[in-house]
């Protein structure tokens, strides 16, 4: 019995023991667990932060070597517009900092491959079958770093000369002178359009009372304003000078280029000219001279008297005089480029117009006309606008949104235009396109020799690089 | 009562030895976490302002990029730590300065752990 109720006793007691230890034991484990539990969720968050800015630093890294191979490969596109037509064309850039393997790749051949058309004339596929139009490249840089891979897809394109009028001597503008862009579709009002001039005195830009600029005037030295002068844009004064396009005239010599031409004589009455000509002196035309699709190449001065009418290129090694006080009837497009002085006389801006762009080494003189195109006078005599409006002509842009080059006088004008509208209203993607026109010598009736091809973007050089238009980024 | 000590001291060493595994482990990791956690956060704001320096130097003309040339960027503090950025210039090999120029920014900071830096490099281009 005793036996019994000793045994009963410890075994009264022996739960309540085990019930303590297993408490604290649990309390333990609890304590334990919780303590764990903070310190793998700090380790966590942690590791998840550090996985996180890895990921970033990878992604940035891939991004500026993807962009880096996009701009090594625009450099070499304005150096060799031809690069990416070979095969073995591709680059291949590495950046301080990275981690090894991390590279950044551009090439024209395999799955992300760019496209070079930027001497195309239509739209080409390219990258994930995108529309590359003619006059553009579509540049697709990938770039890797650890386990990130991206593309930079960039659309350039040839830059466009920014000013309507440039000069590289003073400018003055006296009379009813206005300087904008004309309207598309049914609008009235001018568009902005710029003036500059490298001018490196206080007077490098006068202009007059009834003077009406549309966009921004750059000037090298000062800029005069009459009180009631207007710029509609900003001014900018004692600026860089702007690099004006610089062309070699004898090129278009066709004695030097060995081409066939008709010598002309010295004096003319009313003309039309069809393919080359050359007058190896002075020309005067007393009466109306017609371009049609012609080159004119005259190693003297020429002198107009009755008007220019029609497309085509004239190239005059001396000045050019051209109106006298006859209308000007160059209603479609015509290219002059003259060594010496330029001037062009009209009745009133309403009646004469001058459509076309006129490059001079000389001085430049207009008065009492309408002139739509791109005017650069390079010589340091400067520039005078008499009752003059110069206007850019935005058709001309949209021409050469497409890769078109601008045939003056040409049917296929308005189809070219209006298919590069509809391709960039199509892909969307190319909507702030803006090139400034090109001119070739017209496919008219009688130019049965060839012409030489006349694009004003081929004398930029490296003032006018390349322009991006559109810039992506995609995995 | 032997039994009893016996069980006691038995706790005694299960609970302890628990407590030791997982106060070193907690030791261990916590600080561990916690200097993972700083470091990412400062690199995170390194890698930041140094895509942002690059990122400013776009607005800039290639000839202000003078390769050779050292630039010294405000320093900034940022929970305790002060960062110190600067970018150099250098030209691109095969190429001219006037066309394309190579930038590498870097980023140093010292913190109690020591010194660290992040440095990435970039291109630009002349642009019209």
């Amino acid at each position: 019995m005793q036996h019994k109720h000793y045994s009963n006793t410890v075994n009264s007691r022996i739960p309540r023991m085990t019930g303590r230890r297993g408490l604290g034991l649990a309390s333990v484990l609890v304590c334990a667990a919780l303590l764990f539990l903070v310190a793998f969720v700090l380790l966590a968050t942690a590791l998840a932060s550090r996985s996180l800015v890895g990921k970033a630093e990878e992604h940035t890294r891939a991004r500026n070597l993807a962009e880096a191979a996009v701009y090594r490969a625009i450099v070499r596109l304005r150096q060799d517009p031809l690069f990416g037509s070979r095969p073995a064309d591709m680059i291949t850039v590495t950046l301080p900092g990275d981690a090894e393997g991390a590279t950044g790749t551009l090439q024209f051949t395999g799955a992300d491959a760019s496209t070079n058309n930027l001497q195309g004339d239509v739209a080409r596929p390219g990258w994930r079958q995108r529309p590359v139009p003619g006059g553009t490249a579509l540049l697709v840089g990938t770039g890797r770093c650890g386990s990130t891979e991206l593309r930079v897809p960039v659309l350039v394109q040839r830059s466009a000369f920014p000013f309507v009028l440039a000069s590289e001597g003073p400018l003055l503008s006296t009379g009813a002178t206005r300087v904008g862009t004309l309207a598309t579709g049914t609008r009235a009002e001018l568009l902005p359009g710029d003036l500059a001039s490298n001018a490196a005195v206080e007077t490098a830009v006068q202009l007059g009372d009834r003077s009406w600029i549309g966009g921004d005037v750059r000037s090298a030295g000062g800029i005069v304003l009459a009180p009631q002068a207007q710029v509609q844009g900003r001014t900018f004064t004692y600026g860089e000078k702007v690099k004006l396009p610089e062309i070699d005239l004898d090129r278009y010599d066709p004695l030097l280029q060995g081409i066939p031409f008709q010598n002309l004589p010295i004096l003319l009455g009313n003309e039309v000219l069809a393919g080359p000509s050359r007058c190896s002196t002075d020309l005067v035309v007393q009466g109306r001279l017609t371009l049609e699709g012609a080159t004119l190449f005259v190693a003297g001065n020429l002198t107009i008297t009755g008007g220019l009418r029609g497309s085509g290129l004239v190239v005059v090694k001396g000045s050019t005089t051209i109106g006298g006080g006859a209308q000007l009837e160059s209603d479609r497009h015509a290219v002059l480029l003259s060594a010496g002085d330029v001037k062009l006389q009209g009745l009133n801006a309403g009646a004469s117009s001058f459509h076309g762009l006129v490059y001079t080494e000389g001085g430049f003189a207009a008065d009492h006309i309408t002139l739509v195109g791109t005017f650069v006078a390079r010589g340091d005599r400067g520039t005078v606008l008499d009752s003059a409006q110069v206007l850019f002509d935005p058709e001309v842009d949209w021409l050469g949104d497409g890769g078109s080059v601008l045939n003056p006088g040409s049917a296929s004008n308005s189809t070219q235009a209006t298919t590069a509208t509809t391709l960039s209203a199509a892909t969307g993607l190319f909507s702030t396109l803006s090139l400034r026109g090109s001119w070739t010598a017209a496919d008219g009736p009688g130019s049965s020799a060839p012409q030489p091809d006349f694009n004003l973007n081929d004398f930029l050089g490296e003032s006018q690089p390349l322009q991006i238009v559109t810039w992506g980024e995609e995995r | 009562m032997n039994k009893k000590r016996g069980a006691l001291l038995m706790d005694l060493v299960v609970s302890a030895s628990l407590l030791t595994v997982v106060a070193y482990l907690v030791l261990t990791l916590l600080p561990g976490g916690a200097l993972t956690l700083h470091e990412a956060r400062q690199r995170a704001h390194a890698l930041e302002m140094a895509r942002g320096a690059l990122e400013q130097l776009r607005a800039e003309p290639l000839t202000s990029l003078a390769p050779g040339t050292l630039r010294e960027l405000p320093s900034r503090s940022w929970d305790g730590v002060v960062f110190h950025p600067a970018v150099s210039f250098s030209t691109v090999t095969g190429e001219t300065a006037d066309q394309i120029v190579a930038a590498r920014c870097s980023v140093t900071w010292k913190d109690a752990v020591g010194e660290h830096a992040v440095e990435f490099g970039s291109y630009y281009i002349a642009t019209p």
